[in-house]
């Protein structure tokens, strides 16, 4: 299916794409045997662009996120950064490299030195980007508070002293402290309260439109995937099942998965039927043939 | 016939920065084969009043008042008459389903655990309501899940077998917390369906505490929306979601990322709240 849908990114001359992934497969190794997360995945992301990957739980979302910033290797495949295959490169190769793709990652709590200040967290990469002065790591780590919405009043506090979508704010600023071309967010708002959430994804797309700053987003959820992305890539073990256009995806899914996933998506605005059982009737319709999706999980 | 009714009642936790009135007056009642849904972010308040009403709240910590009469107890008032109501008359039905269930224990005597809260029987009749349990909710070969350990079997899974255990009591009223928030969405709607099929067939009244308006929306007969302890809107759930009166679920509601329609699923004609052109939200979000 994937060889079939061109991404808009295949038009463009490979020096417009800040990421191209091709045939990258992650196996882990499970027990004596290996289990593989992610399959032959191939995409492009376009310099500027918003690119979606989606899906549920255990589907390799997460895995090709880890892969892109390295925190694993992956088995076989390349990862093209500005046309670099850093798919296996060596450690000592990769570390000036590392800056270029930044993570946000899913859990606000967890992700911050709870002994730092907000202004040691976004200053720290600030060292590594070779600013030396103290005085200018103060003085950029206060812009990019700034930058994410928060009041200088924050860069003395430390993490326990924010609430969840603030915290969120601060782990985008240290991400950007590094001036990444590409920010992997792995599910970076589903922790947060919709409201909270609203604003993250405002600030992400202000950010993009100022700077002009390349994002994957991984989430598993369509209406965030629908308000952040231009391009989605669906997945479902380990495999892309489709990919286009995030408007076209969505209203016209093709794939049975895709379609399963859309179906369960509860909109309250806009969804019809008022029973759980109209979801289910509309999820055993367009689920995959002979794998009807309420029992998928029974092993 | 309300099954739970709930007047004024208030909640005040002791934390080290003080006391905090976490529950704040709120009147509500439920009657038999009724869903009512608490909605509201996180820090509104709704878990602990479910916690309360459960009495599930540290006596040291937790200060309720007001009164809430189930099955002629009233919870606030005679605690110890209503510890012996919770796990019979009342269940609950927890969210996080990998964390509630003991990891050193089987199903089955998990399962066993919460059926013997009814009254003692003997092994083989344990067994067989223990397999019917898992039956009605539909778990596949129940006789070799009853041997499994939580950790073989997946969310969506140890979920129904949680709603098995709250059911295994005939309660009058179940509490949901977050019931599917740990689910994925395709499991979520099976998950959802599994409790209406419930309450079709025994009458048992649902207080669903959820954060998710489209659960909300699905399952529940009248919503309350809560911010602050307190509740800022209560109605009918097509009232609520359709045409919300108030400007903090006017907020709430336009805060949900939008879905938009799709080939599988018919036209929505209703009149629906827009909140593109609802003066109250300009800029609230695009």
């Amino acid at each position: 299916m994937s060889a079939t849908l061109q991404t808009p990114a295949g038009t463009l001359p490979a020096k417009d794409l800040v990421l191209s992934v091709k045939n990258l497969t992650v196996d882990y190794a499970v027990h004596r045997s290996t289990f593989r997360a992610v399959d032959d995945v191939s995409f492009d992301v376009p310099r500027g662009s918003t690119v979606a990957i989606v899906g549920e739980s255990g589907c390799g979302k997460s895995t090709i996120a880890k892969a892109i910033v390295r925190l694993l290797t992956p088995t076989s495949g390349q990862i093209l950064l500005s046309g670099q295959d850093i798919a296996r490169m060596p450690a000592r190769q990769l570390r000036p490299l590392r800056a270029k793709v930044q993570m946000v990652f899913q859990d606000p709590y967890g992700s911050l030195d709870p002994h730092l200040t907000a202004e040691d967290i976004v200053a720290e990469p600030l060292t590594l980007r070779g600013i030396r002065s103290a005085k200018e790591r103060r003085a950029e780590a206060a812009k990019l508070i700034d930058q994410v919405g928060l009041p200088s009043s924050a860069l003395g506090r430390r993490p326990a002293e924010f609430s969840g979508g603030q915290r969120q704010r601060i782990g985008i600023a240290r991400a950007l402290a590094s001036k990444p071309e590409l920010l992997v967010c792995d599910e970076a708002t589903s922790a947060l309260d919709v409201s909270v959430q609203a604003q993250v994804l405002d600030l992400l797309a202000d950010i993009q439109q100022a700077t002009g700053l390349t994002y994957l987003m991984i989430s598993h959820n369509l209406g965030v995937v629908r308000e952040s992305s231009s391009h989605v890539l669906v997945m479902s073990k380990g495999r892309i099942v489709e990919q286009g256009p995030t408007e076209q995806v969505l209203t016209t899914p093709r794939d049975p998965y895709t379609r399963a996933l859309r179906a369960a998506a509860l909109d309250p605005l806009t969804m019809t039927g008022r029973k759980p059982r109209d979801v289910v009737s509309r999820l055993n319709k367009v689920a995959p043939q002979g794998e009807p999706v309420l029992m998928e999980e029974a092993s | 016939m309300s099954v739970l009714e709930v007047r004024d009642l208030s909640i005040e936790l002791m934390t080290t920065g003080g006391v905090i009135r976490a529950v704040d007056g709120v009147s509500f009642s439920i009657d038999a084969g009724q869903t009512v849904a608490i909605i509201g972010e996180s820090g509104s308040g709704k878990s602990t009043t479910a916690m309360g009403l459960l009495r599930l709240l540290p006596d040291d910590l937790a200060v309720i008042s007001g009164h809430a009469m189930l099955d002629g107890v009233d919870v606030v008032t005679e605690p110890k008459k209503f510890a012996k109501l919770r796990g019979r008359s009342v269940s609950l039905i927890p969210q996080d389903a990998m964390t509630a269930l003991s990891p050193v224990h089987t199903i089955g005597r998990q399962l066993g655990e919460a059926v013997l809260r009814k009254g003692a029987m003997s092994k083989a009749d344990l067994n067989r309501r223990c397999l019917e349990l898992l039956e009605q909710v539909r778990i596949p070969s129940p006789d070799a899940q009853l041997k499994k350990y939580p950790h073989q079997l997946s969310g969506g899974m140890l979920q129904r077998v949680l709603i098995a255990m709250a059911l295994a009591v005939d309660p009058v009223l179940l509490v949901a917390d977050e019931p599917t928030s740990a689910l994925d969405v395709t499991v979520q709607a099976g998950i959802l369906d599994l409790l209406m099929e419930l309450q079709e067939r025994t009458s048992v009244a649902i207080l669903m505490i959820t954060h998710d308006l489209g659960v909300a929306r699905l399952v529940s007969d009248r919503i309350h929306v809560m911010k602050d302890g307190k509740f800022v809107e209560s109605g009918e759930v097509e009232q609520i979601v359709e045409h919300p009166q108030t400007e903090y679920t006017q907020k709430l509601l336009a805060a949900v990322p939008k879905l938009g329609h799709w080939d599988g699923e018919p036209q929505h004609n209703a009149p629906v709240f827009n909140p593109a052109t609802s003066n109250t939200l300009n800029g609230a979000h695009p």
